[in-house]
Order: C-alpha cells, then structure tokens, then sequence
C-alpha cells in the first residue's frame, strides 16, 4: 500500500531522513520505533505533507501514486491520516461542524455522496461510542481545552470518522494515563482492517501491548536499520537501542 | 473635574459646544487620542450640521429600515434620520420603568457630564448643533428583559449629522440598549454620534455599539459612561464597515465597585480605516476595567486600538486587564495597537497584552491534514477568530444579523457553502 524508496527529506538546512526506505502493506498494523532525533515525526510530517519538510530525494507512492508532490489536505483525500502527537487546539470551531467538513471533503474526492447532518450525526455517534468520549466534550470546539488524553481521543475519532487507507498515530501514547491508553488502543484496533494500513510511531513498547504490531521497524538517523516481528519490539524494550547502534557499526 | 454651571436649556448648552470648538477646532496628530489616526477625513465635512429631514428622507428610511434584520422582539425600536428623532418610525413597546423623552424636555444636569466638550472636539461640535436627541431614564430596580434599539441612519450629504442619546440607569436597575449605525445608501455621509450612559447603585448597563454604514461613509462615534458604586458597564463595539469609522469610548469609575467590560471587534478591509480609542478611568478605590477587542484586517485595510488606562492616586485595590489580537489576511493590511497606562498607584493591577498576526501555521496545517483545502482552513480559523466576539454577545435576536455581517466582510476568505457549513447546528 505505502512504498517509501530512498527517501531523504530536511527540514530548513538539517538533512533528517538519508535513504528510507519502507514497505507497509495493506491490513498490517507495522510499529516504528527509534531513539529520540531518529526522525520518526519527520517521517510522519513528510508523509502527511507538512510545509518545511521538503523532500530532496526519493519517493512516496501511495498504492502506486507518487503523493510527495501533493498538498497536505490532497493527500488526506487521497487517503492519508496523521493523529498528531500534539494536537492542535482550535477554540471557535465547533468539533462537528470541523469533522463534517472534512468527512464530506474526503468523501467528495473518493466520489461519495456528501452527508447530510442527519447521515454525519449517525455515523458520528457510532464513532463516538467506539471511542468512549464523552458527549458533551465532542460538541465542543475542537481540542479547545481538551485534555491529553482528550485530544487523544479525538484524534482516533477523526480516524474513524475520515475511514482512511493509511493511518499513521504519532506517539499517540505519550501523556495518557493508561484508562486513555486503553480506550485509545481499543479505538484503534476496532480500526484495523483488510483495507487500511497503520503506522504507530512509539518510543515505549507499553502501547505495542494493546495495539500488537504485525511489524516492527527500527528508525535510527534516518534511515529503517532493522525491521521484524511484535517480537523486535520486546527486544528493544529490555536492550535499548546501543546494541544495533554497535551491530551497524561492525558491519 | 471644573465644576461648571448647569445649562437650562439646550441653547445654552450649545453654547458651551460653541465656545469650546471654537477655542480647540478638529483635533491633529498633536492631540494624544490623535496620534495615530487622521481626523481630516471627518473634518472635510465641516462645522456644520445637517438640517432635519424631509418627508421623502423619511421615506427612504422607511425602506432601508425594512431591509434590516428585525427589531427585537417585544422591545422597542427608536430611530434616528441624520440627528433627528423621527418618532413616526419608531415601533415597538418600552420595557417596563423606562421612560423616553427628548433631551428638550428632559433634565441637562447629566447632559454633557461625562462626554464633555471641553475634552473632545468632536463631541463639543456634537454638543454645538443640539436641537433634538433622546433621553432614555430607567426607574430604580426596573430590570428590562427585552432590549432597547436604536437605529441611526446616516443620510447623504456635505454636511454631518450629530444624534445625541443619554441613557440613565437607576440605582438596581439592568437595561441593554442596542445603538445600529446604518447608512441610508451608498453615497458619502458623515456621522458625529454622542452618547451619554449614567449608571448608579448597582445598576448593569449593557451597550452594544454595532456600526455597518456604506463603503462611503464616515462614523465618528463618542460613548462616554460615568459608573457609580458597584454598578457594571457591558460595551460591546463592532465596526463592521465604513470608510473610515472612528469610535472612542471612555468610561469612567466614580465610585467604589464599580466595573466594565469592554469587547469589540473590527473588520477592514479595501481602504478602510477601523480605528477604537478605549479609556478607562479609575477614580474611585476598587474598580475594574477589561477590555478585549480583536480586529480582521484584510485588503489595504486599516485597524486601530488603544486602550488607555488611568488609575488615580486614590484607586486602591483597582484592576484593568486589556488584550488587543489583530489578524492580518493581506501584505498591505495594517493593525496598530497600543496600550497606555497612568497609574498613580502602587496597590492595583493592570495587565495589558496585543498580538498582530498571521493565521496560526500549525493550526493551518492541522485542519489541512484533515482534508479542508487551504483556503477552506483559512476561512474556518477567520470565521472562529472573529466569531468569538458575537458569542460573548448575550443578544440572540441579533446573533443571526451579526453573523451574516461577518460572513460578509470575510466572503474574500469563505464562499457561501463554508459559511453555512460553519453555522450549522449539529
């Protein structure tokens, strides 16, 4: 589903990513994995079309489209979805009417019927439920004093809302407490599917025990040094980083 | 204050407006509330005041008052053609414990005690033309549910027109009175408006300043407030058109406990100049003041805030907080803000802040990443930017108005499927 080859992309004058290449197939949940300063939300910008990650070499092919040179909503139509490690609080726009319009602007471009307030309010609810989030909290304005978790929360339910090809969650686990990780996880895996791939960026093996990966990718300087099954992850929890940092080095 | 005589009869006070532009003449950059802003495009049109309409002016006004969103629902209705009170076009029924009147037949002693012309050139040659206006007295303890509206409509000419309105709130009262500041078509007018509000013992006075003229039209609007104890002033100012529209609103705290809040929010775009001067006076020990005014600016447009602030020597245990955010959507667009703080005072506080700026990136791209085209994104977060001004306006019988005057400032930024989009109840 998503082919990255050769990929190297800066941000300003810094070189970040140095020939990735990654192969995520369609059905599969794939972790990604790396110490701090290895460029995995780089990677995620990169992908999701961030303004000031430029790309200089290589490609992104999308069931077989070249997306790099694409802008950012273009790609969400085309099927991507980033859930932001931080989420943006954007107090004055009503989560709905913000999830309305996105949902019919993705369904536009795939040529869906747009739905009307009564189809985006069903479906709304349903997501909603899945997430467990609290009613009142989604008729707010989006994020707008949401907490960690919250944002969080809301990030799945966009998700599932948005129904994309490729969903990528960065460090969609940092600040929760482990009720938020669960519902988050539960969320996702309701998500998971024959048609939609998912990359979970995370520093800590603790998410990849609710959302069990069927691949492991190993990030460092920016390019993939490793790739393997849920059990590379366990690997990296108990050795830390310095051993394939010393393996690569011996090579 | 100079203690000064008090008029007994409008003549007389005219006078008084007289003598004092005669002695000052339109302000010039030299004057303090001048610095920033021209006031030649207001003193093109002279010294001079327009006469009282006709009956075809009145008729015209008839219709362009037709073509406005209705008036409030069980309230009453006054209107304005030029400086006149025409009251074959008012409608409606006055609260209970409200009485009005023409400032002929009313008591002067409060007349001319807060906006004074000895201090402002324009409201001295307000005072100057005085021959009509409108006294409105609200009975001690009367609580009014349903809101006062006043309509001014600008009619055409060389020279200004000068409406004058004194609102008066008994101790315990709550009184909202709405002032909508049209213009009869789209040729050049000039506005020179002045309101008095007088609130005492715990009276709370809400004051919404709404001004939507035609793209040839000048506003230069006074609203002066005098406070007593524990009474609170809710100022709401929207300048939502105009060639150059100009709004000063001062109010000051004579008494113990007493407060205001103050919100506006401007839109220019094209060539226009949207400028506020905010003064916020604490003479008293006690008082508070919050201003908080955000301004659009798109086009060459031009936009104004200064929030000063005066904290006398006595004013022990006062608080003013001020936040001015501008938006600018143009290279040519401009915003200048600027507080001023007096404080002759060690025990009060006052916090001031102001932003100028663009649309936030990172917001831009999260919406973006979510599938809003760009130009989408942008709409939405100018939309929420400014919407947040008419959600602190507790008026639901203007709310659908107010939201279709922004919607049409910002059309540049948002096409009319967005706009519905946004405004929809799910």
């Amino acid at each position: 589903m998503l082919t990255i080859r050769n990929l190297h992309a800066r941000v300003g004058d810094q070189p970040i990513l140095k020939g990735l290449n990654l192969e995520l197939a369609s059905g599969e949940v794939s972790a990604l994995m790396g110490p701090n300063g290895s460029g995995k939300s780089t990677l995620s910008y990169v992908i999701a079309g961030r303004p000031g990650y430029e790309i200089t070499e290589g490609e992104i092919l999308l069931d077989g489209q070249d997306i790099s040179e694409l802008s950012a909503d273009e790609r969400a139509k085309a099927g991507v979805f980033l859930s932001f490690q931080y989420p943006v609080e954007v107090p004055g726009v009503p989560n709905k009417v913000f999830m309305k319009t996105a949902a019919n602007a993705v369904r536009e471009a795939r040529g869906e019927s747009p739905l009307d307030a009564y189809e985006f309010i069903e479906l709304f609810e349903e997501k909603r439920k899945m997430v467990d989030m609290d009613k009142a909290l989604a008729n707010r304005d989006l994020n707008a004093s949401f907490s960690g978790g919250e944002k969080k929360r809301n990030e799945i339910l966009q998700m599932a809302v948005l129904d994309p090809r490729l969903a990528i969650l960065d460090e969609t686990d940092s600040g929760l407490d482990i009720d938020a990780l669960k519902a988050v996880a539960t969320g996702v895996n309701a998500l998971r599917g024959a048609d939609r791939s998912m990359l979970v960026i995370t520093h800590y093996q603790r998410l990849l025990d609710y959302i069990v990966p069927d691949r492991v990718h190993v990030l460092m300087d920016g390019r993939i040094v490793r790739s393997g099954d849920a059990s590379l992850a366990q690997e990296l929890e108990s050795r830390g980083y310095d051993w394939i940092a010393k393996e690569i080095a011996a090579a | 204050m100079v203690a000064t005589p008090i008029p007994t009869s409008l003549e007389e006070l005219a006078a008084t407006g007289e003598r004092a532009f005669e002695r000052m003449g339109f302000p010039t950059r030299k004057h303090e509330a001048w610095r920033y802003t021209s006031s030649k495009p207001f003193a093109r049109y002279g010294e001079d005041a327009q006469g009282p309409p006709d009956g075809s002016l009145v008729e015209s006004a008839r219709g362009r008052l037709a073509e406005l969103s209705p008036a409030p629902t069980h309230g009453a209705r006054f209107v304005f053609v030029g400086a006149s009170l025409v009251s074959e076009l008012s409608q409606g029924e006055l609260p209970d414990g409200v009485t009005a009147s023409p400032l002929a037949e009313t008591t002067l002693q409060d007349l001319g005690s807060i906006a004074s012309s000895d201090a402002d050139a324009f409201v001295a040659l307000n005072t100057r033309h005085l021959v009509d206006g409108l006294a409105l007295d609200v009975a001690k303890g009367a609580v009014c549910e349903t809101p006062i509206e006043i309509v001014h409509v600008a009619i055409p000419g060389e020279a200004a027109g000068h409406p004058r309105v004194l609102l008066r709130a008994q101790p315990l009262s709550q009184v909202t009175l709405v002032e909508r500041f049209v213009s009869l078509d789209d040729r050049a007018s000039m506005t020179n408006a002045v309101t008095e509000i007088i609130a005492t013992g715990g009276a709370i006075v809400r004051h919404a300043h709404l001004v939507t003229p035609g793209a040839s039209a000048h506003h230069k609007a006074h609203i002066g407030a005098r406070l007593g104890r524990d009474s609170h002033l809710n100022s709401h100012v929207f300048s939502l058109g105009g060639s150059v529209a100009r709004t000063d609103l001062h109010v000051r705290m004579e008494e113990p406990g007493a407060g205001c809040t103050l919100d506006g929010l401007y839109l220019a775009r094209d060539a226009e100049t949207l400028d506020h001067y905010v003064q916020m006076e604490h003479a008293a020990p006690h008082t508070t003041s919050e201003a908080y005014y955000k301004g659009v600016v798109d086009g060459g447009g031009v936009g104004g805030f200064v929030g000063r602030v005066l904290i006398a020597r006595g004013a022990n245990g006062s608080a003013s907080e001020q936040l001015n955010n501008n938006l600018l959507l143009s290279d040519d667009a401009f915003a200048h803000t600027r507080p001023q703080l007096e404080i002759d005072n060690d025990d009060v506080k006052a916090s001031h802040g102001s932003t100028v700026g663009q649309l936030d990136p990172d917001a831009l791209f999260y919406l973006e990443s979510r599938g809003l085209s760009a130009s989408t994104a942008r709409a939405m977060l100018t939309l929420a930017f400014a919407e947040e001004m008419t959600h602190r306006l507790p008026l639901d019988y203007l709310k659908d108005a107010l939201k279709s005057f922004i919607s049409a400032r910002l059309s540049g930024a948002a096409d009319s499927a967005l706009l519905a989009a946004f405004h929809e109840d799910l």
